[in-house]
């Protein structure tokens, strides 16, 4: 009787954990640029506030990518906020990071230019036999100093490689790379937009 | 002779002022008495609970945010960056932060991967330091608070600065275009695509909050 109770108890445990807690994937990106984006990305003389939308905060995903994927979960939001802040410090010579809900004053206030306000999107999770694809989008809104609305657009970067579940930290390095890339477009998007003079007046620098 | 006569007034008004304020000077050559000692522990705790404004608030233009500079440290590299942040005091938004990592190398993902020296960057903490104290100056009432994790101590600061914000205060309005910007970087070589719409804005600027803003932007909000 003892021994059908604990067997039960077992059973119940393993039931209402949920298989992702006990045999699942656990991926945790390294959350730091590669040397890569330094090479591509070069900062650019302009001031730049970036507010992060609070839902990246422990943002998380257990999309397991396909019917027979081993259960998986993604913490998507501990790697990007560190990346985004790291691109951000790279591409921008005077870049700010705003934690509360920016203000028309606070903008005036410190002179920023430009706020960019950065919310998630979808994360694309695609498990094959020969691999994974990973995706993750976000929607970058830039406002002026008056919270005008000057641009908006939408990122998605995204990480295709052949045997990742076989190499040890294979899918950390595939989820950074995805990060990594989105972060990426979105920071030379505004350099191009900041430099090419393309939200001013008329479009004139 | 009409500067001479300048001088002498302001001298003698120095003068007059120096006279005026000597009797009440509690550490001047005079004897320090309880009652001195007393009216200065009262002039300090009114002007503590009454500060005055160091900013000139007759030709100010923009009002007080409330928002604080602070100097955080990023838990991956240890470069300092500057953030704002208004109402309570600052959380820290590494909190989950658990240690530093290598950077990775992609090319571990593709099957002939090979070693690559670190060409990170170098933490420039003069520059950061810089750059929050001319956000305090723009502040106009700010102040820095170094935060490295957690927030710790604080070093107020304050300036007028009006010019600046008179000059920052320019606002790019009435943008008549709409641009749609669509790009692939490097296909083939990057593991993404770009997609970009912009849609230029138009009118004159207004009163609105954030929520307002974004829901302009995006009625789906």
């Amino acid at each position: 009787m003892k021994t059908a109770r604990s067997l039960f108890v077992v059973l119940g445990v393993l039931v209402f954990s949920g298989c992702a807690t006990l045999f699942g994937w656990d991926i945790r990106a390294p959350g730091v640029l590669s040397r890569r984006f330094y090479e591509h990305v070069h900062p650019e003389s302009q001031r730049v506030g970036v507010y992060l939308d609070p839902a990246l905060h422990g943002m998380i995903s257990t999309n397991k990518g396909g019917r027979f994927a081993d259960p998986q979960t993604y913490h998507i939001g501990d790697a990007y906020l560190p990346m985004a802040i790291e691109a951000f410090q790279q591409g921008f010579t005077e870049f700010v990071l705003i934690e509360s809900e920016p203000t028309q004053e606070m903008l005036r206030q410190y002179a920023i230019p430009y706020l960019v306000y950065i919310k998630p999107g979808a994360f694309g999770n695609d498990v094959t036999l020969k691999g994974q694809a990973i995706s993750f989008e976000t929607e970058a809104f830039v406002f002026d100093q008056d919270l005008g609305f000057l641009d908006r657009f939408r990122t998605t970067g995204s990480s295709d490689s052949k045997k990742v579940f076989a190499k040890k930290g294979g899918p950390q390095v595939n989820l950074n790379a995805a990060l990594e890339n989105n972060i990426e477009s979105v920071v030379l998007h505004i350099q191009d937009a900041a430099r090419s003079g393309r939200w001013k007046i008329g479009g004139q620098t | 002779m009409e500067d001479r006569g300048t001088d002498m007034k302001s001298a003698n008004f120095s003068r007059s002022l120096y006279r005026s304020l000597r009797p009440i000077s509690p550490l001047g050559t005079g004897k320090i008495t309880l009652s001195r000692i007393a009216f200065t522990l009262f002039c300090l705790l009114i002007f503590d609970f009454f500060p005055i404004p160091l900013s000139a608030a007759g030709n100010e233009v923009i009002p007080d945010s409330g928002a604080r500079v602070y100097v955080r440290e990023h838990p991956q590299t240890g470069k300092p960056f500057v953030t704002l942040r208004a109402g309570e005091v600052a959380r820290d938004p590494f909190r989950d932060f658990r240690k530093r990592e290598i950077r990775p190398d992609y090319r571990m993902l593709e099957t002939d991967a090979k070693g690559v020296p670190y060409y990170g960057p170098v933490s420039d903490r003069k520059k950061v330091y810089i750059f929050a104290a001319s956000m305090i100056t723009l502040g106009a009432a700010g102040a820095v608070v170094t935060a490295a994790l957690p927030v710790t101590a604080a070093a107020g600061a304050g300036s007028t600065g009006t010019g600046m914000l008179a000059g920052g205060a320019v606002v790019a309005n009435a943008v008549a275009a709409d641009i749609v910007l669509e790009s692939r970087i490097k296909p083939g070589e990057e593991h993404y695509v770009h997609d970009a719409k912009t849609e230029s804005a138009s009118g004159v600027p207004e009163r609105i909050t954030f929520r307002e803003a974004l829901r302009r932007a995006d009625p789906s909000q």
